[in-house]
């Protein structure tokens, strides 16, 4: 990530002495600084890191973008020794940006900025990595639980599939007399008298073949539920 | 790597100007200054015991009372030291090895004082009490003092940091105990001390890891 120095209001169309990022974009604010380059100024040196934030404590936006833009790689480079989901690890150096903004009155300017910095990215880390075990522990991720408990309607008709295809199944083993007997008396609801007129057998006929029917889908693990 | 511009820019307009912390060493004399007064205010709720500092055997009693003194003070000083990023304890061990040594040399001079003491029955009802409600109504402002004071800095490691200052203050408020314990230490006394001096680190550290984290 580079800060731009704008040296020319028609190249990039922002006053003189304004950041600006590299897709051209000005921040929000910007705080001219009498001490201009004419020279382009790229990312500061981790040399000159200790001095610019020594002016960002003295409230020096402008040197405080800078360092902070900086710093940012160095970040995210200390953080990915710990972790290695880069989702998590996008997280842990925002955290650290934080950590830094609210801590930064305790940098001393005479020792070294990397030590510092250092310190609150493996303690963000730390802390990201334990909170994730946490919720790893106590949180089960079941797909099919989360859409039941976002949308209980939602999976009724899969349901009523499934129960289709379970009971095509079950009427498959079936010889046809058989099949015929289930489905009227069973999935029809019709009354025995019923299927049996509408069959053209008597009524024990019917009942032996829904008794046989039934013994038939037990013996390929299917209980009878009425 | 995610975008974090929009982050710094926001940072950067919320940057005001600000006080750099002072050095540890200043901060613990500040603490000293502040939270012993305190301290010895705060035991004035109960009726206070002033020993003859010239009956034999107070020698141990004097070397009590400035090596907790001194301990407290230094590990105020070590946890004020610590709490700031970078400078972890283990960076500290000569810190550490002072604070414990020193410590050593406390329960030695204790232990002298026992041993040179006539024992009380140790059944007795109540021994060490008085002690015990010295100490903690001495360290109760001290653990706010200490608080507010790592309140400022933040800790990246609260318990830890906590752990130690409270171990300051359980000291400093054996210390101010001293000046108003007769020279004899008993058994029950002194584990009523002991008793005392966890249970306001337990409490510091209890208390204070919501105001302290970082």
């Amino acid at each position: 990530m580079e800060l731009a120095w704008c040296a020319d209001i028609a190249e990039h169309g922002a006053p003189l002495g304004t950041f600006i990022w590299p897709d051209g974009n000005v921040p929000v604010s910007t705080q001219s600084d009498s001490a201009l380059r004419p020279d382009r100024q790229t990312t500061p040196d981790p040399s000159e890191w200790p001095a610019l934030m020594e002016r960002s404590q003295a409230g020096d936006q402008h040197a405080y973008r800078q360092l902070l833009g900086a710093l940012v790689p160095a970040i995210h480079n200390l953080v990915r020794r710990r972790v290695f989901d880069d989702a998590l690890a996008d997280d842990v150096v925002q955290e650290t940006l934080l950590t830094m903004h609210r801590v930064r009155h305790t940098y001393d300017p005479a020792r070294p900025l990397l030590p510092w910095i250092a310190a609150i990215a493996a303690a963000r880390a730390i802390d990201a990595l334990r909170r994730q075990g946490r919720i790893q522990r106590r949180e089960v991720w079941n797909e099919a639980t989360l859409a039941m408990e976002l949308d209980p309607d939602g999976a009724r008709p899969m349901e009523q599939l499934a129960n289709r295809h379970e009971v095509e199944r079950l009427l498959d083993v079936l010889p046809t007399r058989q099949r015929q007997a289930v489905e009227m008396v069973k999935l029809q609801q019709m009354s025995v008298d019923h299927a049996a007129q509408a069959s053209h057998l008597s009524v024990p006929a019917i009942k032996a073949l829904l008794h046989r029917a039934l013994a038939r889908m037990r013996q390929h693990g299917i209980g009878d539920h009425g | 790597m995610a975008d974090h511009r929009m982050l710094i820019d926001s940072l950067s307009q919320s940057l005001a100007p600000i006080r750099r912390t002072r050095p540890p060493v200043m901060r613990t004399l500040c603490w000293v200054a502040l939270a012993l007064p305190s301290g010895f205010l705060a035991t004035k709720l109960i009726p206070t015991f002033y020993p003859d500092w010239t009956a034999p055997g107070m020698g141990w009693a004097i070397a009590q009372v400035g090596l907790a003194l001194v301990l407290g003070m230094a590990a105020v000083m070590l946890a004020f030291d610590t709490s700031i990023p970078g400078r972890p304890l283990r960076a500290r061990s000569g810190a550490v090895l002072f604070v414990a040594g020193l410590a050593l040399v406390w329960l030695a001079v204790c232990a002298g004082n026992m041993l040179a003491s006539p024992q009380l029955d140790f059944n007795r009802l109540g021994a060490g009490v008085y002690c015990y409600t010295f100490m903690m109504l001495a360290g109760a402002p001290m653990i706010v003092m200490v608080i507010l004071a790592l309140r400022q800095t933040r800790a990246l490691h609260p318990r830890r940091t906590l752990l130690v200052a409270g171990v300051g203050v359980a000291f400093a408020a054996a210390g101010l105990l001293g000046f108003c314990h007769p020279g004899t230490l008993h058994v029950a006394d002194f584990c009523m001390h002991l008793a005392a001096g966890a249970t306001i680190v337990g409490l510091t550290t209890l208390i204070g890891r919501r105001f302290v984290a970082a």
